[in-house]
């Protein structure tokens, strides 16, 4: 039970990862990024070439990762959004797909479908005892550690610099923020740049630690919604709670309940929430009264 | 006139098919067109008319599959009965998802619909008593003896293609009928300002519902077509991908036209044949065409076109249009 319960953690880890960068460009731009699926995928091939092509250690190659997808971030949102700014929801949504869809079959093509796995330095290949109770692969136990650091990063960056305080101005009336000179076109590439990054940061551990593929992203970014929208869309605090949620829940009806019709549950509670409860567990306004304030 | 003249290259070029083509692959890539063709016009009505984006089309048109192959294969009901019962089983599942989600808006009723599509595939691949999962269910019959009607019979790819192509004109001519109806006046005026349709007394909940339920019953029945057409039903025919295909057909044709949604089947079924070789360069087309089309021309291709015919044409631009 202890161990079902760890391995939802570790899930939820990665799932609150994804689940932060939609929700920081959902809540900032209002844009629906599913294109993220795509910037994982691609995430884990860059940390992928950098170990096996560059030989870089573990460690650089993620963060060159997150580095070379926040450059992406910012050509996805230069190429496809910056033009649908003020469009509706729906055309982003299109345009997000279609991101989607463009970055998993580039993916294809340039890389090919067979499965992958990161090569990670003998020292993670161990197991890790917590006093005889649980046993965890190194590696599951470096996942938490990593998101954990990201997590910390993201909230000091949005917290203190200068352009995170522009980047809440914008979230809290873009509007407003603009009239006071808030440059929103930095604002947005930066956005972007930084889910981009984390979405990046969540394909190089999971690509680690596990394997990966061209088209583990759809998915992936899919579950990462269900978490953000349990959490209230354009809530941090509540995507991480929702992640590791949604973690446990999956391992426990994964282990207990049926694998076969796994991801209904998911997306069964999904469907509950949007329905009983659209501002999600942790939301602070109903995006129904949202959406008419915003006529 | 110059529809009249459309209408009539047009149909005539459908007509004429399968006496040029006989049994061969262009009568197969027509039926399967016009499948899709029913299944774009039908999400057409939702996306274009009734403001409903909605990535779950497939879903509804693997339940219609899925409804009309399991009555004909476990309960030995012939496929005129399965044809007309495989969209009332689509509809009355319609009615269950339909009413809940519209209590949702903008992003999170399209996520409902992509969630739904999930479960749905999820449910075609892995309930084997029922779906054959992975397997599919195969030996779907072709059509039998018309009733009433002996010597009528459609079990011959040719004879098969007009009785989808009666049906998928049927369905543009509901399409059409609708959009001029009360109903889809109602449809209209909510799409573009709810609040104001509201205030003038509309109520839109019945509409809309209505417009789900038939556009819904419609993929039903062309998932019904497709898995006798095929003698074969299989997840894969019902995926995610294949809302999406049909979404961006409705997009490329040009939403909220009657003639956009076939016309931009035809426009992917040409792209499919020509990149059949290699799927990966096709789907990333496809991706780029998404983002270029909701970015540059979101009215979609048609209209233009027209425009343009209109203006290479002026003399006969002054005839009734529409």
């Amino acid at each position: 039970m202890i161990q079902v319960l760890a391995n939802g953690v570790i899930n939820g880890a990665i799932l609150a990862l994804m689940a932060i960068s939609l929700t920081i460009i959902f809540g900032i731009l209002r844009v629906p990024h599913f294109g993220l699926g795509g910037v994982f995928v691609w995430g884990a091939f860059a940390a992928y070439f950098a170990v096996t092509r560059a030989g870089l250690p573990l460690f650089p190659a993620i963060l060159l990762a997150a580095a070379a997808m926040a450059v992406l971030g910012v050509v996805v949102e230069k190429v496809a959004f910056r033009r649908l700014r003020g469009a509706s929801e729906e055309a982003m949504f299109v345009a997000a797909i279609g991101v989607l869809i463009v970055l998993e079959n580039g993916a294809l093509l340039l890389w090919g479908s067979e499965t992958r796995s990161i090569p990670v330095p003998e020292t993670l290949q161990s197991v890790v005892s917590f006093g005889k109770l649980l046993y965890l692969p190194a590696m599951r136990v470096l996942i938490f550690v990593v998101a954990t650091v990201a997590f910390g990063t993201l909230y000091v960056f949005v917290r203190w610099t200068r352009i995170g305080k522009a980047m809440r101005a914008v979230a809290q009336d873009p509007v407003a923020a603009r009239l006071l000179g808030v440059p929103i076109d930095r604002v947005a590439s930066a956005t972007f740049a930084l889910g981009s990054a984390m979405a990046g940061i969540a394909g190089a551990i999971v690509g680690a630690a596990f394997t990966f593929n061209f088209e583990m992203g759809g998915l992936s970014v899919l579950k990462a919604f269900v978490v953000v929208v349990l959490g209230g869309l354009g809530s941090v605090a509540g995507a991480i709670v929702g992640g590791f949620a949604l973690g446990v829940v999956d391992s426990v009806t994964l282990t207990y309940v049926t694998s076969q019709f796994k991801q209904l549950v998911a997306f069964g509670v999904l469907i509950l929430v949007l329905v009983l409860r659209p501002s999600g567990l942790f939301g602070e306004r109903s995006p129904r009264a949202d959406l008419q304030g915003r006529g | 006139m110059r529809r009249a003249l459309g209408v009539v290259l047009g149909g005539g070029a459908a007509v004429a098919l399968p006496l040029v083509a006989g049994d061969g692959y262009l009568t197969h890539l027509a039926i399967s067109v016009l499948v899709f063709s029913m299944l774009a016009s039908s999400l057409n009505l939702l996306m274009g008319y009734a403001g409903l984006v909605s990535i779950a089309h497939a879903a509804f048109f693997g339940i219609g599959g899925y409804a009309s192959a399991i009555l004909a294969l476990k309960h030995g009901v012939p496929f005129w009965g399965a044809l007309a019962l495989a969209p009332l089983v689509t509809a009355v599942v319609a009615l269950g998802i339909g009413l809940p989600s519209f209590r949702t808006r903008g992003i999170y009723y399209i996520i409902v619909t992509v969630a739904f599509q999930l479960i749905a595939s999820e449910v075609f691949d892995n309930w084997y008593a029922m779906t054959g999962g992975g397997l599919g269910l195969r030996g779907v019959p072709r059509p039998g003896p018309v009733p009433f009607l002996p010597g009528v019979r459609f079990d011959t790819a040719p004879a098969y293609y007009y009785l989808v192509l009666v049906i998928a004109a049927s369905v543009q001519a509901l399409m059409a009928a609708i959009v001029r109806s009360p109903l889809g006046r109602t449809l209209m005026a909510v799409r573009d300002n709810e609040t104001k349709a509201l205030m003038l007394g509309l109520k839109p909940l019945g509409p809309k519902t209505l417009a789900f339920v038939v556009a819904s019953a419609i993929a039903g029945l062309a998932g019904s077509l497709y898995v006798h057409y095929l003698q074969y039903a299989n997840p894969e025919f019902f995926t995610f991908a294949v809302s999406v295909d049909v979404f961006l057909a409705v997009i490329l044709g040009g939403v909220g036209t009657v003639w956009g949604p076939p016309f931009g089947v035809l426009v992917l079924e040409v792209v499919r044949e020509v990149l059949h070789e290699t799927v990966a360069l096709r789907l990333l087309l496809f991706g780029v065409l998404l983002v270029v089309l909701i970015v540059f021309l979101p009215q979609g291709v048609l209209p233009p076109l027209a425009r343009l015919a209109r203006r290479l044409l002026p003399a006969r631009a002054s005839a009734a249009r529409r």
